[in-house]
């Protein structure tokens, strides 16, 4: 097992047992109410739960947000949304709060309907963005039978609550009908997507999320006909089912945040990423500000329990400042966490722009002077044409010794421009290459048969031969350009031996000279484009090599003592 | 005496290669500068040899190629080009090419194609 399933499977084994013990926590709380009765129970238990958990929800949504970036399962969007839903159910709870134990009044409709019934289509609306990319693997059946679960389910309850509120005027009938409306409505995509991704076992995510909502569902249902029978008081059990889906969702969002952080993205190194320290401000400026939030709240409260008499009603002040501290506190760490957190994305994200751009702008301008040159090269070869052939004419023509002479200086300056010509174009083109199976003597001879070798240099041949898989034309040129190199070097006098040997897999070609030896620091520099040491090099023959073995799956080096070039290329080579 | 055309756009090119094949015993009958060039006069003259070059403004050496071997399967042509690319190979594989040339190309490597025959 690899440590990563190893890590997500434990992962998932604390995420089990840390729900079921809350939930078994919710559970015993009921129990220890219905037995032995806890003294203000709706104040002192459900007030809290119904805070504390649908508040820990936001928080664990909006933290999830601050990573989005990192999430695999579930798009942005569609992740926003879903917290909206859930900030929405907050609100609702705590206005419901604030109405029931604070005020002590019964308002409907309320502003807490309008969050209760806004929540569900939120959340209707996050999983149909969630769904829509996988719009087509969703068969008509399954929406039809989800279609068919929901009428089912909103039949009954419509019928149910339109009969109980008969009698109340019309706007209010609406409201309530609106409720089981609304929870059929999400219900749908809800249905479609359980199946859809226990079909496709799809991540553990979605699936906690839809039992959530199928379970809130049932409880809204139950929690309708409490109301129509009279038997709901506040800390009846149908609560449970609430707070076991806020819980659960809890626990789905918690485990996006904690999922992101295992998902392998890049790590910054510390010391690159000194460079882009923030500035003053941006880095002081939001902790100011929440800090002088924070005392001014301070102020405000402060004033108003101690030194105005607003409100008399000592209840509401109390509970509003309470709510109050803890909801600035709780945002105002929030808002410090989001803010590093952004800054860092930004700090990463501009340091892999300005990173893009410099190589963008490099290989723009690369790619123009690559163009350039070979259309020159190319264009230069009509004229060197024309000089060539004057050349031969003035040579065939001429019997005077200084012309003869002449023309030959003529004739070896057009070979180098050739030369040259043939290496900006050897580096510029991109062949695909064609491998065929030939004899290392062959490929040898045939190099050196364009060659002016001068007396004094001795060349020695193989001994032995090879059959090598490569591509003739391609080969031809790094022989051509290394055995070049080794003459010029020579300077007229001097011996390349030319080696070829072989190991299990690989055929090995070895050129070496009785030239200078290459200094150490550029062994390796010198198979870089546009580096050249002579003064009529293109810096691109040894380049060119490199770039073709590279194509032929081998490798290509120098060694000193005596100065030789060794190719190493594969045995087998697809044909 | 063999007799050959040249077709090549830079004028000064096949003035001097004429000189040259001239100088070698080989009779030009014609310079072109472009492919419909080649084609009328490998139509008026029937030479033996065509020196071809590839790439020419209007008319190139591909639209003479495909022209004349439609009614011509005789005459020898050699194409002497500045680029090969992996594209222009493989069109010229279908024309029968007696020689491909680079440019830019030692004459004697011509008339050393045209005489060996």
């Amino acid at each position: 097992m690899s440590e990563n399933t190893m890590k997500r499977s434990r992962f998932v084994a604390f995420w089990i047992i840390g729900l079921s013990i809350n939930l078994g926590l919710i559970l015993g709380l009921y129990y220890a109410e219905s037995t032995i009765g806890i003294n203000d129970f709706s104040d002192n238990i459900s007030l809290p739960l119904y805070t504390i958990i649908p508040g820990a929800l936001v928080i664990l949504g909006i933290w999830a947000i601050t990573v989005s970036d990192k999430i695999k399962e579930i798009q942005k969007k569609s992740l926003i949304l879903l917290v909206i839903s859930f900030t929405l159910w907050f609100a609702a709870e705590q206005t419901w709060n604030l109405y029931e134990h604070v005020l002590d009044i019964d308002p409907y409709p309320s502003i807490a309907d309008l969050f209760y019934l806004a929540a569900p289509i939120t959340m209707f609306f996050s999983l149909i963005l969630f769904l829509k990319p996988f719009k087509k693997q969703i068969s008509k059946k399954i929406i039809v039978f989800a279609s068919t679960i929901s009428i089912i389910i909103l039949i009954p309850t419509l019928i149910a609550t339109y009969t109980f509120g008969i009698e109340d005027n019309f706007f209010e009938i609406l409201v309530a009908l609106l409720y089981p409306i609304v929870d059929s409505i999400l219900l749908i995509p809800a249905i479609v997507a359980i199946s859809f991704t226990i079909l496709n076992k799809r991540s553990l995510f979605w699936i906690v999320i839809l039992i959530g909502i199928l379970v809130l569902v049932a409880a809204d249902v139950i929690f309708l006909f409490a109301i129509i029978d009279d038997t709901y008081t506040d800390g009846h059990p149908v609560d449970i089912l609430f707070i076991s889906s806020y819980t659960v969702w809890a626990f789905t969002m918690y485990y996006l945040v904690n999922n992101s952080k295992s998902s392998n993205l890049e790590r910054i190194d510390p010391v690159q990423n000194k460079k882009y320290q923030t500035k003053k401000f941006e880095k002081y400026g939001v902790i100011i500000t929440i800090i002088i939030i924070n005392i001014m709240v301070g102020i405000i409260l402060i004033s108003m329990n101690y030194y105005l008499e607003i409100n008399p009603e000592e209840n509401i002040t109390t509970y509003f400042s309470w709510t109050l501290i803890m909801l600035v506190v709780l945002f105002s760490s929030f808002i410090i966490v989001l803010n590093s957190k952004l800054n860092f994305t930004l700090q990463k994200r501009t340091r892999a722009l300005e990173e893009t751009t410099e190589n963008l702008i490099k290989a723009e301008r690369f790619s123009a002077i690559g163009t350039l040159a070979s259309r020159l090269a190319h264009d230069l070869r009509n004229p060197l044409g024309i000089i060539m052939t004057s050349n031969s004419m003035i040579k065939r023509k001429s019997t005077d010794a200084q012309i003869l002479k002449n023309t030959k200086f003529i004739s070896r300056s057009v070979d180098r421009m050739e030369h040259q010509i043939n290496n900006v174009l050897d580096f510029v083109r991109v062949h695909p290459i064609k491998i065929e199976n030939i004899s290392i003597q062959e490929l040898v001879n045939e190099s050196l048969k364009n060659m002016t070798i001068s007396e004094g240099i001795v060349i020695i041949k193989p001994q032995n031969d090879l059959k090598i898989h490569c591509d003739k034309e391609q080969f031809l040129i790094v022989l051509y350009n290394i055995i070049l190199n080794a003459i010029q070097k020579l300077e007229g006098t001097g011996k390349i031996t030319i080696v070829c040997e072989s190991n299990d897999n690989q055929n090995i070609i070895k050129i070496q000279d009785t030239g200078e030896a290459i200094p150490k620091n550029l062994m390796e520099k010198i198979f870089e484009p546009l580096f050249t040491t002579k003064h009529q090099g293109t810096g691109l023959g040894l380049a060119s090599c490199k770039q073709i073995i590279k194509e032929h799956k081998g490798t290509i080096y120098v060694e000193n003592n005596p100065t030789t070039f060794i190719i190493k290329i594969p045995k087998e080579m697809k044909i | 005496m063999t007799q050959i055309i040249i077709i090549d756009d830079e004028v000064d090119f096949t003035e001097i290669l004429k000189d040259y094949c001239e100088m070698s015993d080989i009779e030009v009958v014609g310079i072109g500068h472009n492919g419909q060039d080649a084609i009328n006069l490998c139509k008026d003259h029937s030479p033996d040899f065509m020196l071809l070059d590839l790439s020419m403004p209007q008319f190139d050496g591909f639209y003479a190629l495909e022209n004349i071997r439609k009614w011509n399967n005789t005459i020898k042509i050699i194409v002497l080009t500045g680029l090969l690319t992996e594209s222009s190979v493989k069109n010229l594989d279908q024309y029968e090419i007696f020689a491909t040339l680079i440019k830019p190309v030692d004459p004697d490597e011509i008339i050393k194609k045209i005489k060996n025959t």
